[in-house]
């Protein structure tokens, strides 16, 4: 039998705002209410069971980072009821516990000792936790003098060694390089290997969709959506994209789909020969490779791939359709490649948005944002593309 | 009872948290010296100064000569220190008092952790400083040739004083949370409160009339049980049994309080 990591019955988070700090005094005197209620978290029910992954999706304001608080046993819930089992180690933001003067390596032991740690398990880690921070050169200064980057790379590694049977992290890694993130993510995939709970908070829907089986959705401080993430995540962005006024944008998801009838599996940037790649060079040859599922009986679809730099801004997006193709009809694991001979996009951080359509290319089935990746060019020209010109001056 | 398993836990917690109660210890007294070049050496010059100005205005303007008969001693330096030390020790740790949790916010908003450590730390901090010099002084007083077999009543002493430092710290510091007037009081009161214990006088020089204002300040019994002990060499039990209920009442109380308002805290930082 499974148990659960965590079980919430009914969280409700009320925060009593006073207008004037006179106005608390006023009310524990005179026993009369002088405060307006805000409901931060209403009546919100899950479980997680163990070695699950919960991911947590809202808009700014809808009740998360209470909801992460009273996970991490910081805020306590006016009323309802939760269950944890097994140590817990929160990143509701890294670093908080850093003393500035201290060196990298002092604050592991305070940092540590914060989560819970003891001195015999932190020594046994420290050389782990400088490891994965790749801060041996600076560990001995102060955190100071540390760039934000190595901050978090060091509130990371503290975080993760202190190895927690349920793991809370809020927008952790939207900061840190690219190649960092990748490290993080892999160290979660691992920590998710392990049979060990995670929870995660962000706003980066490839990170949910990537790590997360399950995903909850908060609006207004209540539970808008609960199940699996595909679902959950496509009916949380048909809300975002009906929600924006007047939105040019593609045509949305349906909200009722459970498991999308085509699943977009990979997304690989390769070179010509087939090499995977992180960093590519400007007129480079690239290779888009996308790995399809289709259970059940063939179906037929278009395929488009995009490049941005995000779900908004495109820079180029080609279609099969476009391209005057027949549909591809999908059925079981499939490969499809998309061969870009010389790639004319400048230099920066790109991302691609794969999405597969219906036959009519009308219908949006299954999407994925892959990304950042990075494209270096060697010409300072300005913009996104490089065109090919030439100057005739007087 | 579930007051004892509360009082346990504030025993306990620098012992099970080790590494975390000597971290933020270690924090604090880093903290208090970071950028000066001084450094440790100013937690001596700054009781110095005091005691050079005291002696100035006290023994050599307004020419107070102590009795030895009362005070034990006839030096105005060796009584003035005998008080000032433990004073500074309780002075420094209420003023702060306010900001151990205040100056906090950020982490007891976002990390899960005992928040006991943060008023035990805070009273610790000021003794271990303020220790040393009283150390130094308890060596020269050696060497001058007060040491006694009374001496032996001192860590009590000591104790008991941390106890209550460390009610009225917890107090202090939960109620500033709440009200942060308390921030701006602290100071003009405790300057009040140093001038209301016989530290620069002793007792005998306040009118009897008068003397009542003086026995009712809950410093009191403790700055009159170090000077007791150390100079007078010997312990009124009236008196170590009444600084031993004011500390009971006051640690208690404020444990209780801490307890109860130690969930709100999240919400109000």
């Amino acid at each position: 039998m499974h148990l659960n990591a965590i079980e919430a019955h009914n969280l409700t988070k009320n925060y009593q705002v006073y207008l004037k700090p006179f106005d608390r005094l006023k009310e524990a005197v005179l026993r009369k209410p002088c405060h307006d209620l805000v409901e931060a978290l209403s009546d919100v029910s899950f479980e997680v069971p163990e070695g699950g992954t919960l991911g947590i999706i809202g808009e700014n304001g809808a009740g998360k980072s209470t909801l992460l608080k009273i996970l991490a046993g910081t805020a306590r819930p006016t009323s309802g009821r939760m269950v944890k089992r097994g140590r817990i180690a929160a990143l509701l933001e890294l670093g908080s516990g850093f003393h500035p003067e201290f060196s990298g390596r002092q604050n592991i032991y305070l940092n540590a000792a914060l989560l819970g740690l003891k001195e015999k398990e932190i020594r046994d880690r420290e050389e782990a936790i400088i490891a994965f921070s790749e801060l041996e050169h600076a560990i001995d200064r102060p955190v100071k003098t540390y760039s934000s980057g190595m901050y978090v790379r060091l509130a990371f590694s503290i975080a993760t060694s202190v190895d927690p049977q349920i793991l809370i992290i809020d927008e952790a890694l939207s900061v840190g390089d690219q190649r960092f993130q990748q490290k993080c993510v892999d160290r979660m995939m691992n920590f998710r290997k392990a049979n060990k709970t995670l929870i995660i908070c962000t706003h980066s829907m490839y990170m949910i969709n990537e790590l997360c089986s399950r995903t909850l959705w908060l609006k207004n401080g209540r539970l808008c959506g609960y199940g699996k993430t595909s679902s959950v995540v496509s009916s949380y962005l048909t809300y975002l994209e009906e929600d924006v006024p007047g939105s040019v944008n593609t045509p949305s998801a349906p909200a009722e789909s459970h498991m999308p009838d085509i699943l977009i599996g990979e997304v690989h940037l390769l070179d010509e020969e087939n090499k995977s790649m992180t960093h590519i060079h400007q007129f480079q040859t690239l290779v888009v490779q996308v790995k399809t599922r289709r259970v059940g009986p063939p179906i037929k679809g278009h395929l488009a791939v995009g490049f941005g730099f995000s779900d908004d801004v495109q820079v180029f997006e080609t279609t099969t359709k476009m391209s005057g193709m027949d549909p591809i009809i999908f059925s079981g694991e499939q490969t499809i490649e998309l061969v870009i001979p010389s790639i004319p996009i400048l230099g920066g951080n790109y991302r691609i948005r794969v999405r597969v359509g219906d036959e009519h290319a009308m219908r949006e089935i299954d999407r994925m944002t892959h990304g950042p990746f990075v494209i270096e060019s060697d010409h300072p020209e300005i913009g996104m593309m490089w065109m090919p010109h030439s100057w005739k001056t007087p | 009872m579930y007051i004892f398993p509360l009082i346990k836990r504030w025993f306990e917690i620098p012992i099970h948290h080790k590494t975390l109660f000597w971290g933020f210890v270690r924090n604090e007294i880093k903290g208090r010296f970071a950028g000066s070049m001084g450094g440790f050496l100013w937690s001596l010059l700054t009781p110095l100064a005091n005691l050079l100005i005291y002696v100035f205005v006290f023994s050599i303007i307004f020419k107070i000569r102590m009795k030895p008969m009362e005070t034990g001693t006839d030096s105005f330096v060796v009584y003035f220190l005998t008080g000032l030390l433990p004073w500074t020790a309780f002075s420094e740790a209420l003023s702060s008092a306010t900001d151990t949790l205040l100056s906090r916010a950020n982490l007891i908003t976002k990390v899960a952790f005992p928040l006991e450590i943060l008023p035990l730390s805070g009273v610790i901090v000021p003794f271990l400083l303020n220790g040393l010099g009283f150390g130094m002084f308890l060596a020269y007083l050696m060497f001058k040739g007060y040491f006694h077999m009374a001496w032996m009543w001192l860590p009590l002493v000591v104790i008991t004083h941390m106890v209550f430092t460390l009610g009225m710290v917890c107090l202090i510091g939960s109620l500033s949370v709440f009200l942060r007037d308390i921030k701006q009081f602290i100071g003009t009161a405790l300057s009040l409160w140093f001038f209301l214990t016989p530290i620069i006088y002793p007792l005998s020089m306040v009118p009897e009339k008068l003397q009542w204002v003086i026995k009712i300040n809950p410093m009191y019994p403790f700055i009159e049980l170090y000077h007791q002990v150390l100079l007078h060499h010997f312990i009124s039990f009236t008196m170590l049994a009444y600084a031993i209920v004011l500390t009971l009442c006051c640690f208690v109380g404020s444990v209780i309080f801490f307890e109860r308002s130690k969930y709100a805290f999240a919400d109000v930082l």
